[in-house]
């Protein structure tokens, strides 16, 4: 085993061994700490009848959803307001003001609003996910090398090209730490979103394990959780590597 | 085709924290077609504010720059490169593509035949797929003096070019540059601080101090010239005494 790898599997390690270790113990009812067998018992048994599936298929498809409605609507108000300081401060107090709002505290408003379909949820998940990527994009413009965009001037690049040579790639860095940003609280949100109102989702899956008190499959939902989340944020650090190779040169 | 310069007037202001600066005051100066002119002067006398002005990066209070060719015609639009102090390579592109840039309208093929050959002009071999953070300082200025030229503009603009470098780089490539201005024949314009370098590689030095032309001295020695030349040495005293009196 690589020393990477070992570093980044001892502490999840020992955190199994304690877990297996204090649940055989019998200090705790197996309902509240079930032993890592029978989590993993639990887990096969999920995969093989297809509920896993089912949930997680939900979730991502929500989380997706909304989270590309959310960077289809932030990049361009972002490219929008760095070009035009007169749009950015009409919008700052807005912008500010909401993005200290909670997402999950306006569920009870957005049922109300959109009903308890997938509409909620996926505005959920475009609440959540929207801020970090607009003021990180707004943050990456602002911060391309004034130097580049005097040579863009020398080069005579129209619009289009000085987008693509010099704006774009520019800011990507910042762009693309916004939508990894983006993502994670976009998973946040939505499972608290599908803990109140869903009948389906990962987070309904812990809801509803937990009111029939199978604490087994609670940690199944939260364990496939965790393991999506940085499935998806490894998806961006290669993305990240894959369209800006000059950052690891 | 190379083209001359006339400027006529030229007055550029700044806001600062110190108040209105005028770093260009009703400045005139005509130059020459196929010459390198050098414009010499201390730190702040409006030396990279008259590039940028010529280039369009800035737009003037007042005056005019007219570009004109071999006949005395008038050019709307003359073809510019600029090199500036530093390389300023895009991070993002490889060598190759900083270089495709200021010919990105021709085809593939020709670009990558005058990729090839700029590089080889500046004395540097296949490094078309490296990134310029792959690269050392007197590589990138070479890439960036490539850049420069690869589009056969009818001015370039050199601010200067060689001053980030070390003193042994610095030497190799001037004289590498005396050579090249020889082929290229175009209009160019350098600024620089260093009165030995302007002497050096020009046809004409300008001395400019407080925004006006103070001295202009044409060096009469043909180019490309030899390092140590003793011929250059009354022109460097002449300008040393100059600024200096």
């Amino acid at each position: 085993m690589s020393k990477n790898a070992f570093n980044l599997l001892i502490v999840p390690a020992v955190i199994l061994i304690v877990w297996a270790f204090v649940a055989h113990l019998g200090i705790f009812n197996s309902f509240l700490l079930p032993p890592p067998e029978q989590v993993l018992e639990s887990f096969g048994q999920l995969i093989k009848d297809g509920t896993l599936e089912t949930h997680i298929l939900a979730s991502s498809m929500r989380s997706l959803g909304g989270f590309c409605i959310a960077a289809l609507i932030a990049l361009p108000t972002a490219y929008i307001c760095y070009y035009s300081t007169k749009t950015e401060s009409r919008l700052k107090l807005v912008m500010e003001a909401l993005r200290f709002i909670p997402p999950l505290s306006l569920v009870p408003l957005l049922i109300l609003w959109l009903g308890i379909g997938e509409a909620s949820k996926v505005a959920i998940v475009i609440l959540a996910s929207f801020f970090p990527i607009y003021f990180n994009a707004l943050s990456g413009f602002r911060q391309i090398d004034k130097n580049f965009t005097e040579l863009a001037t020398v080069l005579r690049l129209n619009k289009k090209e000085k987008f693509f040579h010099v704006e774009l790639p520019g800011s990507l860095p910042s762009v693309l730490t916004g939508l990894r940003l983006g993502f994670g609280y976009s998973w946040r949100a939505l499972v608290g979103a599908e803990l109140i109102a869903a009948s389906s989702g990962l987070g309904y899956l812990i809801g509803d394990a937990s009111e029939m008190s199978q604490t087994d499959k609670v940690f199944v939902g939260i364990f496939s959780i965790a393991i999506l989340g940085i499935l998806g944020d490894q998806l961006f650090v290669w993305i990240t590597h894959k369209f800006s190779p000059w950052m690891k040169k | 085709m190379a083209s001359g310069i006339k400027i006529e007037n030229l007055k550029k202001s700044f806001n600062s924290a110190k108040g209105v600066i005028t770093p260009i005051d009703n400045f005139s100066l005509d130059i020459s077609a196929n010459e390198l002119t050098t414009v010499i002067g201390k730190s702040g006398c409006g030396k990279t504010t008259l590039l940028k002005l010529i280039s369009g990066i800035e737009k003037a209070d007042e005056g005019k720059v007219i570009f004109y060719d071999k006949d005395g015609q008038e050019i709307k639009e003359p073809r510019i490169s600029y090199v500036f102090q530093e390389a300023r390579l895009l991070p993002w592109k490889t060598v190759g593509q900083n270089l495709e840039l200021p010919i990105r309208h021709e085809e593939e093929t020709i670009r990558k035949k005058l990729v090839k050959e700029a590089l080889e002009l500046v004395c540097l071999g296949d490094i078309q797929d490296l990134y310029p953070s792959e690269l050392s300082g007197g590589m990138a200025q070479r890439v960036g003096l490539a850049r420069g030229v690869i589009s056969k503009p009818d001015i370039l603009l050199l601010d200067e070019p060689f001053s980030a470098l070390d003193f042994m780089t610095r030497t190799k490539l001037q004289s590498d540059f005396s050579r090249l201005q020889k082929e290229l024949s175009m209009t160019m314009l350098m600024i620089t601080h260093d009165i030995n370098e302007a002497v050096f590689l020009s046809h004409r030095v300008i001395y400019l101090n407080h925004g006006k032309a103070e001295k202009d001295l044409k060096i009469d020695v043909e180019t490309p010239r030899q390092i140590g030349d003793s011929r250059l040495l009354n022109y460097q005293n002449y300008l040393l005494h100059s600024v200096f009196k």
